[in-house]
């Protein structure tokens, strides 16, 4: 188990400096620099502002400062925000949208995986009916109209929650965004355990715990466990995604939280802001595959490491 | 035994829709008897032993009554059903791979039996597991019971399922093919264990299978299903010895050791391997990966004209050394082919010779290509090695070469999937032949299939021996097909050839312990129960 850790860690670091660099390129490749403007600066202005930021450099040296201080853990001064570093913008935004996608992801896999049950133990009837249509629903209608329903009914008509806001992440305020991300992830989750949760009811294994008259919650218990395993591979990638913050549910819901420095930062060439994001969605999607790992050997003794 | 009725099947039917699975079976079973019921694939044994045990998928419609202690098992409620199944009639299957499940630890499955079968604590329970794995022989109970299926031989796993099947103390015991997933020595193994069990634990015993020569030699009674129905029961000395339904009479003859073929003139050899070898890396500790030796300096000839049967259990590294023979697995040592060394060849060099040298598979379902038609896998090997010709001409010689396997023309246009086994078999063997090869490795080619489909699979094989003057390198584990079809035999174990000779010679004074017990454990002599396990 050490050693898949290890391994898997010392396989990142490539994988991580091929992303860095592969970004870096393409950032500077991409038309336009963090300085233009309307108005054009004047000559000298802009020479001092890009000796500060190091952009005066050949690409190379570029590079190998923006390196230097990334294993510093220093993620460099923003150019769009110029009074803050990268780091102050994250320390404040990256905590929010975490802690979104965690209470997302936790109500996508208890609701996801209890309806994908429903759907499969009992497959003919309204359950398996009713799980086909929300999951169905769930992966169709598009997030940016889901919200804006929900702020109507919930915010505006009924006035139980607030509409909008982040109010330094008081309950109320969490409901409707996490209600909203959480929905599709609520679809697929569903629709991956239902499906395993039937092969799984179908396994000879299965027939064998039926011939020996054990009691359905024993049986369906250990269908579920060998149901879990698509739903953990889905979980790494997707958890990356959650916890990075969603640029449509940050901006309908004005939360402050990273989403929205995907796309600020991409339009505004505000080179160490994008970097800073793609470092961290990278670390993060490494991180969950190794933890799906773990979990799977956990789950499975067959694939159960060394 | 006494003649007290426990299990009574009464005019049950089975249907799949519009398919007759089980047509009027009615049989009875007695307190303590052992009854083999018999019959080929898709006869409807299983399934009636399934719709005994409410264990049918809602698709079926089940008909009859089934008595067990004078109660009606079928169209029972469950909360019934399962006071009864698992704990008074239990069932062992015949996939002991897939019928535990890999996720958990086989003490806890046996525990989880015992659990909920006899309220045992969780304690008692994992003690009283230990105690059944024991039971069944298996060494080491308390660290087997920690392991998880896959960590057990196919063989340690069927004994996992025997002890959940004893767990209760059942009344009857169902084993479905209990053994036909397991190597010939370890079958017999597992027969005297069931056995043995049988009597100290005074159960009847349903065996269902399709050898009736292996479940003769422990049966009282046997039963014989063909279709869904029984066409014939009787003691069984009656049923193995005067045999009145002709189907009966074609499993026994299917079944029984034919007299072996006469011996051949020696024959020159046609390709010879000197100290062949095989290993493949084992994923392992870091920089000390493991070499494993599938096959292990050995030395082979084989005679042209003539067929060499290679024998041994499932692992002994038959099928790689045919694969190797062909070059389609990267060996050391020397094949010497007309004159050359195959190792030493590169693959450009050995594509013409690919020719001469053909193989033919054991599973006819996944060695053809499903996308395409009988026509185009039979006739592709002619767009290799024979260029010049010309669609229209292609065409001719595989549909000549079909009629050759006894396959209609019809079947040109045809896909794998709307084929019998059977008949895969043959358009596999047709693309070998369409090459006119001279030598043909034949990779168990007919386990996959069912005695009568086998015997007539073998027919067709000798007789294209004969008209091309073929040789084989014939790999089974099937000593009474090796007995038919081979003019030597060379004996594998580990890797390595043990003994070599005339076949008859072999399997009639066999001189390694291997071969004897190898040939002991496929003999038909009934088994003594009280004999070591």
């Amino acid at each position: 188990m050490l050693r898949l850790i290890l391994t898997r860690l010392a396989s990142a670091i490539p994988t991580l400096l091929a992303v860095v660099a592969l970004s870096f390129l393409l950032m500077r490749l991409a038309p336009g620099g963090p300085f233009d403007a309307e108005r054009a600066l004047d000559p000298k202005i802009l020479a001092n502002l890009r000796r500060i930021y190091h952009l005066d450099l050949p690409l190379p040296a570029q590079f190998g400062y923006y390196l230097w201080s990334l294993l510093h853990g220093d993620l460099g001064p923003s150019t769009h925000w110029r009074d803050f570093s990268v780091n102050d913008l994250f320390a404040k935004a990256l905590p929010i949208s975490v802690q979104l996608g965690v209470e997302a992801i936790a109500l996508a896999l208890v609701v996801g995986i209890t309806l994908g049950i429903t759907g499969a133990v009992w497959r003919r009837g309204p359950a398996a009916f009713g799980v086909a249509a929300l999951s169905t629903f769930g992966l169709a209608v598009p997030i940016f109209v889901v919200a804006p329903l929900l702020q109507v009914a919930f915010g505006l008509t009924l006035r139980w929650l607030p509409v909008g806001g982040w109010a330094d992440g008081a309950p109320s305020h969490q409901i409707l965004p996490v209600l909203t991300l959480a929905l599709p992830q609520i679809a697929i989750v569903a629709r991956l355990t239902q499906a395993a949760m039937r092969d799984a009811l179908a396994a000879p294994h299965i027939r064998t715990l039926r011939a020996f008259g054990l009691p359905a919650w024993h049986i369906n218990a250990h269908a579920l466990r060998g149901a879990l395993l698509p739903v953990l591979s889905y979980l790494g990638p997707a958890a990356a995604a959650l916890l990075t913050g969603s640029i449509v549910v940050e901006t309908i819901f004005g939360i402050p939280g990273i989403g929205r420095y995907f796309v600020d930062g991409a339009l505004s060439r505000d080179y160490t802001l994008v970097m800073a994001t793609v470092v961290i969605v990278g670390a993060m999607v490494v991180v969950f595959n190794l933890l799906v790992d773990i979990a799977y050997g956990l789950v499975d003794p067959r694939v159960r490491y060394d | 035994m006494t003649e007290d009725p426990i299990l009574r099947f009464e005019n049950l039917g089975v249907r799949f829709g519009p398919v007759d699975a089980v047509h009027d079976l009615s049989f009875t079973l007695r307190r303590g008897e052992t009854a083999a019921l018999v019959g080929e694939s898709g006869s409807g044994k299983s399934v009636a032993m399934l719709a005994a045990l409410g264990l049918l998928p809602p698709s079926a419609t089940v008909a009859g009554h089934v008595f067990f202690n004078g109660q009606n098992l079928i169209g029972l409620e469950r909360e019934k059903l399962d006071r009864i199944r698992g704990k008074a009639i239990t069932i062992v299957f015949q996939e002991p791979q897939s019928a535990l499940d890999p996720l958990f630890t086989v003490g806890s499955q046996i525990a989880a039996v015992l659990r909920f079968g006899l309220k045992l604590g969780r304690r008692a329970a994992a003690a009283r597991a230990v105690e059944l794995l024991h039971e069944v022989g298996i060494l080491e109970p308390h660290r087997r019971a920690q392991n998880y299926p896959h960590e057990l031989s196919g063989g340690q796993r069927q004994r996992v399922a025997i002890a959940m099947a004893i767990a209760c103390d059942p009344q009857v015991l169902i084993a479905d093919e209990p053994t036909t997933a397991l190597d010939a020595t370890v079958a017999a193994k597992i027969l005297v264990l069931l056995a043995d069990l049988k009597s100290r634990f005074g159960m009847a015993l349903i065996l269902i299978s399709h050898d009736l020569g292996l479940v003769g030699r422990i049966a009282d009674h046997v039963h014989v299903m063909q279709k869904g129905a029984l066409v014939e029961s009787g003691p069984v000395a009656q049923v193995t010895q005067q045999p009145r339904h002709p189907y009966t009479r074609m499993l026994l003859a299917a079944g029984l050791d034919r007299a072996a073929r006469p011996a051949t003139a020696p024959a020159p050899p046609l390709l010879e391997a000197r100290d062949l070898g095989v290993s493949y890396t084992l994923r392992g500790a870091w920089f000390r990966p493991r070499r494993f030796a599938a096959v292990d300096g050995v030395c082979l000839t084989i005679p042209a004209g003539q067929t060499l049967g290679l024998i041994g259990e499932s692992g002994s590294g038959k099928s790689t050394l045919g694969r190797a023979l062909v070059k389609l697995e990267p060996a050391r040592g020397q094949i010497l082919y007309d004159g050359r060394n195959l190792i030493a060849l590169s693959q450009d060099a050995m594509r013409p010779l690919r020719r001469d040298l053909q193989i033919v598979f054991q599973d006819p379902f996944s060695s053809l290509s499903p996308r395409l038609t009988v026509g185009a896998i039979v006739a592709e090997g002619l767009r290799i090695h024979e260029p010049a010709l010309s669609a229209t001409a292609r065409r001719d010689r595989a549909a000549k070469t079909l009629d050759e396997v006894g396959l209609p023309g019809a079947f040109i246009g045809r896909l794998p999937h709307e084929l019998s086994g059977g008949q895969r078999q043959r358009v596999a063997i047709a693309r070998a032949i369409i090459l006119q090869p001279r030598l043909v490795v034949l990779d168990e080619p007919t386990s996959a299939l069912d005695r009568a489909v086998q015997a007539e699979v073998l027919a067709l094989l000798q007789k294209l021996q004969d008209a091309h003057g073929l040789s084989y390198l014939f790999i089974t584990h099937d000593l009474a097909v090796v007995r038919a079809v081979a003019d030597r035999i060379a004996v594998m174990q580990d890797g390595r050839i043990v003994e070599e000779g005339l076949a008859a010679q072999v399997l009639d004074a066999p001189r390694e312990a291997y071969t004897r017990e190898l040939v002991a454990s496929a003999s038909f002599e009934p088994v003594n129960p009280n004999s070591v396990l």
